[in-house]
């Protein structure tokens, strides 16, 4: 791979490209979107934007460094990169579907899994916030993340960077974007990466958190005769990590435990995005479309208890194929009043899951036969009941596809200065679940038998679900000299699905109660409904909003927000009612949330100024929503000397301070983490093409928790990443 | 004359009447039937442990050994499992017409598990008495110790 790397290097370097662009990346202005009808600063939403510069200036190099830069949008980052936990102005989710959309180049990623990726050459970031259901459909109640990655019509040259980090991380990246004629472009990305992990797990004296990464992109473009933009992108990246630094919460000492957990933990992922975009324009219109290919090929595996302990492990394996298509057609912007858009979006993927449970000798015996016997025991004293195996498996597998389609439009009139305007969507989708559950054990009840005997378990079926959602938006907007006010109502809709993590807790009930009724007992339970529970139904919100953008001068823009969200049906994560070793979705009542957002961002010669805030007040029965903080505070500065190039032609500094908090863990909000802050800061000095960085992460080493749950009445936290400093080198050319 | 007439009427009226009467004849005790109530039990400080909807049932064999069965049964709001069935097997009793009396003491009971009889003396049967007729099963008797009383309305047969 790095020879040809190397090649692509040597191939550019010798050549010329004809009529060749060469763009500041910093300053150029994107004209053509595709489902946007106009700059975001004219749109009657709450957004954010971040250009290339400072994503590397601010060391922004995934969604979840986000966090905070784009007002009340939260990422934690603990467990692994299959961990994307996204909260939004209150809102989000730990497992299934997600309340953001992520889009690559116009692309939406139909899977969470693949939501963690580093980023290689964005040329920019928006963040729309607020549902976006009618331009973007489904699993966008709360958002839309939009990737752009940097297009060889745009720019054209030879990037390389080289990093090292103070935990032993190190990354090394190239790209060559060519333009060989007026209409052909194309470019060809690639990056490796070791992350040098921050939290050791003392049960193995190692770090558990380590990892390596290779991703890759390519990218074609093409502009025939006629006015056609064509597009084919193929892009993948591998990884193989680590993960789960969960420390157990000792109350008596009141401190977090370090990491420690003797069952092997990681995570491994392939994904594959292969994309196909084409864009006419006519004099009054536009078409474009957008095919995609999506892969994605992941093992999980977890010691379920983080402990020293051997309770139970899980493995969750899964495959999975997604196809979409999409084709819209809309107005071209004109002196017209009216503007309009209508489109088609059409998606399937097929997911095939593997997830068995593997339960130890500890687990056995202090999960299984401790609560058998506790009931049995006095019933019939001095009698108990055993299990032969000291490890036993329950498989599940599963079959999950889903399909659907919709037809969406809106509708914009403008007179004067207002402009009202009207969106809607229908989304159909359908989606099954074929599932198979087993385990067999061989048990013995000491007052009836000799002799151990086989309890097969089984639970397989199949689910259905289809939803129908129309999905409306209206908004008003009235046009500033150097500005716009805008009011908007929409809805948001999380898809409804099916609870995968919960099987092993069924199951686990079923052996019990199988092995009970074997023995002509019960254990009086309630009865634990198996079918409906594998289910969860669709989320739906209400977001009232109003705003405004205004840009009093070319160097200063600023932008506010007041919303309200009402959330019916909300998807939250609980326990399983059953042995309490599982997870699931389960649909809570109503509950809302309201705040606010602002930012400013003010260039201005050799300084940048960004500011970002944002607060959210989430409810549901007066309680504060858990793991969504109330507060968002992304706060960046830098200026640039010019140095006047005799040994240096510039000295860039910059700082930048986040904050996050105050956030609630439990529902009953008896636990929460208060507002912390990070410190970051970054110098590079630039001759000619290369570039020095130093930058530092968390300067001040503050100490916090990003993530909490509780598992078999214990507490666990994630703690913050400690502080880091690096060394970059880019080279462009 | 007229006293004559008015008797004469009266006794005629009186056979009319007794001869429109149907007669319904007894319903016939089926060898095992079901049936569903209320089961009471006099715990330690004379607490009520009460289950409704109880279902029992009898068997009468072929050489007329009676056993009585209770599903589902737990006999102490402490007792942490439910039995499937529990049998009084044997039950001592005498037969007139359609109606069981029922008498019998130191009846151990047997719990069914793994499809065999298994005995249960922690709670063995003392001081039984009760009826089993085509309507109703009502019991009474003491189990390990506990007063335990049952009345159940006839169900359904098994």
């Amino acid at each position: 791979m790095i020879s040809v790397v190397c090649s692509l290097i040597l191939l550019t370097l010798g050549g010329h490209p004809a009529g060749g662009v060469r763009d500041t990346l910093q300053a150029s202005r994107i004209t053509a979107d595709f489902k946007l009808s106009d700059t975001l600063s004219r749109q009657p939403l709450a957004f954010t934007e971040v250009n290339l510069r400072r994503l590397e200036r601010d060391n922004i190099r995934s969604v979840g460094d986000l966090s905070a830069v784009a007002p009340n949008f939260y990422q934690p980052r603990y467990g692994s990169h299959i961990t994307s936990s996204i909260y939004f102005r209150g809102f989000g989710s730990r497992i299934d579907q997600p309340v953001v959309g992520v889009y690559v180049d116009d692309v939406p990623l139909l899977d969470k899994n693949a939501y963690d990726f580093d980023f290689l050459d964005l040329r920019r970031v928006q963040v729309l916030r607020g549902p976006q259901g009618v331009l973007f459909g489904r699993n966008t109640s709360l958002g839309v993340i939009r990737l752009e990655t940097l297009s060889p019509f745009d720019w054209t040259g030879v990037r390389t960077a080289v990093e090292a980090a103070s935990n032993g991380s190190w990354r090394a990246s190239a790209s060559a974007y060519r333009r060989p004629s007026q209409r052909f472009a194309w470019s060809a990305s690639a990056a490796v990466a070791r992350e040098g992990g921050f939290f050791v797990n003392e049960y193995t004296g190692q770090r558990c958190d380590t990892g390596r990464s290779v991703s890759l992109r390519g990218r074609l473009q093409w502009r025939p005769e006629g006015g056609w933009h064509l597009g084919a992108s193929l892009q993948g990246g591998w990884l193989r990590e680590g993960g789960y630094a969960y420390g157990l919460w000792d109350p008596s000492s009141g401190t977090v435990l370090p990491v420690k957990y003797n069952d092997p933990s990681g995570y491994s992922r392939l994904h594959l995005l292969e994309g196909l975009t084409a864009r006419k324009a006519w004099d009054r219109a536009e078409l474009s479309a957008a095919l995609s290919w999506q892969y994605l090929d992941d093992r999980m595996e977890m010691d379920n208890d983080f402990t020293p302990k051997s309770y139970f492990s899980m493995v969750q394996a899964q495959r999975e194929h997604g196809l979409t298509a999409e084709v819209l057609l809309r107005s071209r912007p004109g002196d017209g009043r009216w503007r309009w858009l209508a489109g088609t979006f059409l998606f399937g993927k097929w997911l095939r899951m593997s997830a068995p449970v593997t339960f130890k000798p500890d687990g056995i015996d202090e999960l299984i036969l401790a609560n058998a016997n506790a009931g049995i025991g006095k019933a019939f004293p001095g009698e108990e009941i055993r299990i032969e195996e000291r490890s036993f498996l329950i498989n599940s597998d599963f079959r999950i596809p889903a399909a659907g389609a919709a037809l969406f439009g809106e509708a914009a009139w403008s007179a004067g200065r207002w402009t009202l305007s009207a969106g809607l969507r229908l989304d159909a989708e359908w989606t099954a679940m074929r599932y198979a559950s087993t385990a067999d054990i061989h048990y013995l009840f000491t007052m009836v038998m000799q002799d151990y005997a086989l309890l097969a378990t089984e639970f397989s079926g199949r689910q259905r679900q289809a939803f129908l959602v129309p999905l409306p938006k209206l908004s008003v907007s009235y046009a500033l000299d150097k500005g716009l006010l805008y009011a908007t109502v929409q809805r948001g809709h999380k898809a409804g699905g099916f609870n995968t993590q919960l099987f092993s807790d069924i199951l686990q009930n079923r052996m019990m109660d199988g092995m009970m009724r074997e023995l002509g007992v019960s254990m009086g339970r309630g009865a634990y409904d198996s079918a409906a529970a594998t289910q969860y139904r669709p989320e739906s919100t209400w977001n009232f909003e109003v705003g405004a953008h205004y840009a009093p001068t070319a160097n200063l823009s600023l932008t506010a927000a007041l919303f309200r969200i009402e959330c019916v049906d909300q998807q939250i994560t609980v326990m399983a009612p059953g042995m309490g070793t599982g997870r699931m979705m389960s649909n809570a009542g109503r509950s809302r949330s309201q705040g606010v957002e602002c930012s400013a961002v003010w260039h201005k010669g050799p300084w940048d100024l960004d500011l970002d805030y944002g607060y959210t007040h989430a409810v549901a029965d007066g309680r504060r929503l858990p793991y969504a903080p109330a507060n968002t505070l992304s706060a960046s500065a830098s200026r640039r000397w010019d140095l006047g190039g005799t040994w240096l032609d510039e000295l860039t500094a910059g700082t930048r301070v986040r904050g996050i908090g105050r956030i609630w863990w439990d529902e009953e909000n008896t636990l929460s983490q208060p507002f912390y802050a990070l410190l970051s800061a970054s110098l590079s000095v630039r001759r000619g093409a290369l570039t020095l960085t130093l930058w530092g992460e968390n300067l001040t080493d503050t100490a916090c928790r990003v993530f909490w749950f509780r598992s078999l009445q214990r507490d666990f936290f994630a703690a913050g990443r400690p502080m880091q400093w690096g060394l970059r080198i880019n080279y462009n050319l | 004359m007229k006293i004559c007439k008015l008797l004469f009427c009266l006794a005629l009226g009186a056979m009319l009447f007794s001869g429109c009467r149907k007669e319904t004849p007894a319903t016939p005790l089926p060898d095992e039937a079901a049936y569903v109530g209320r089961l009471d039990v006099i715990e330690i400080g004379d607490a009520l442990f009460r289950i409704d909807d109880l279902r029992a049932s009898f068997v009468l064999d072929a050489q007329g050994r009676l056993d009585i069965s209770m599903y589902d049964v737990s006999f102490s709001s402490k007792m942490p499992v439910k039995l499937s069935e529990m049998i009084l097997p044997d039950v001592p009793y005498t037969r007139n017409g359609n109606t069981l009396t029922l008498s019998g003491t130191d009846i151990i009971p047997m719990m069914v598990m793994r499809g065999e009889r298994v005995p249960y003396d922690r709670y063995k049967c003392t001081d039984l008495t009760g009826t089993i007729d085509p309507e109703r099963m009502v019991l009474s008797m003491k189990l390990g110790g506990f007063q335990t009383d049952y009345t159940g309305s006839y169900t359904a047969a098994i």
